[in-house]
């Protein structure tokens, strides 16, 4: 990751409770370890901000309010940084789409969450073209699927052939783990090393690390 | 990084953005002591430039002229 750096990774849906925050979280923790990492946390219910004020070495925090002072720090950063996007469509989050390198969408097999990922990636294809930055990676993270199911990570890449998006390999299954980790300011990989949830995590950020 | 992006959207950051149902807003600075004792400001301050009292009586009496007079 070192070599890529600075990075903008982004966490976005629309719809709230897809685990963009789960995710934002469990990742802010690993890769604090390995680089640089600053959390700019844009979603309103500051799930993130509080899981990392919660952390014994919590990683640096950007208080962001605006399109200005995103691009400030952006300028002047030289890390990776990391910013959890609330559910909503606004000035401020398609700016941050426009800068970012990378977006993780995760989606679980929800009619719910499939509604609002056509809606978002209307927007995200609007940002891309009026940007010109065809750089931008826009990832698909299969999230809190039953740990056997094949068939919904299938229907992504389906779908993500005929769009922008690439689908990670790595699935992330519905475990009860990820639930509790926010009081705790633990990684799944912290709470449980050898987990199945730690090993979906690790896997997870290889492949963000490989792709980037 | 692959491109310059700030270079790249230092001039379009406004057309990406349009049609965003939420604008990013500037917080609109709440004036403070509009009213003193259900007084403007400024009538406030020239009653009492003139070392009357604002309170009570003296108040009321006074709405009640500046009323007549047609000022308020």
């Amino acid at each position: 990751m070192q070599s890529k750096l600075p990075y903008v990774l982004v966490m976005a849906h629309r719809k709230g409770g897809t685990g963009k925050s789960t995710i934002a979280c469990n990742i802010l923790a690993e890769f604090s370890k390995k680089v640089k990492t600053t959390l700019i946390d844009a979603d309103s219910q500051q799930h993130t901000f509080k899981f990392n004020s919660k952390r014994k070495n919590p990683a640096p925090v950007a208080n962001i309010k605006n399109v200005k002072e995103l691009v400030k720090f952006l300028q002047q950063d030289d890390g990776l940084t990391i910013i959890d996007l609330g559910g909503y469509d606004s000035e401020f989050a398609r700016a941050v789409l426009a800068y970012s390198d990378m977006v993780i969408t995760p989606l679980s097999d929800s009619e719910f969450e499939l509604d609002g990922l056509v809606d978002f990636t209307s927007v995200l294809n609007n940002v891309i073209t009026k940007s010109k930055r065809e750089d931008i990676k826009p990832f698909i993270l299969t999230n809190s699927v039953h740990f056997n199911d094949k068939s919904t990570q299938k229907a992504f890449k389906t779908y993500a052939k005929n769009n922008m998006y690439e689908v990670f390999d790595t699935v992330i299954a519905n475990r009860k783990i990820y639930k509790n980790i926010l009081f705790k300011g633990k990684s799944v990989s912290e709470i449980e090393p050898f987990g199945k949830a730690a090993k979906e995590i690790d896997s997870l950020i290889d492949e963000i690390i490989e792709k980037a | 990084m692959a491109t310059d992006k700030f270079a790249l959207l230092a001039n379009n950051i406004d057309d990406i953005q349009e049609g965003a149902p939420l604008k990013e807003t500037t917080p609109i600075k709440k004036k403070k002591n509009q009213m003193i004792y259900g007084l403007s400001v400024e009538l406030a301050k020239a009653v009492e430039a003139n070392g009357e009292s604002l309170s009570g009586f003296a108040k009321r009496a006074m709405m009640k002229v500046a009323k007549a007079e047609g000022i308020i």
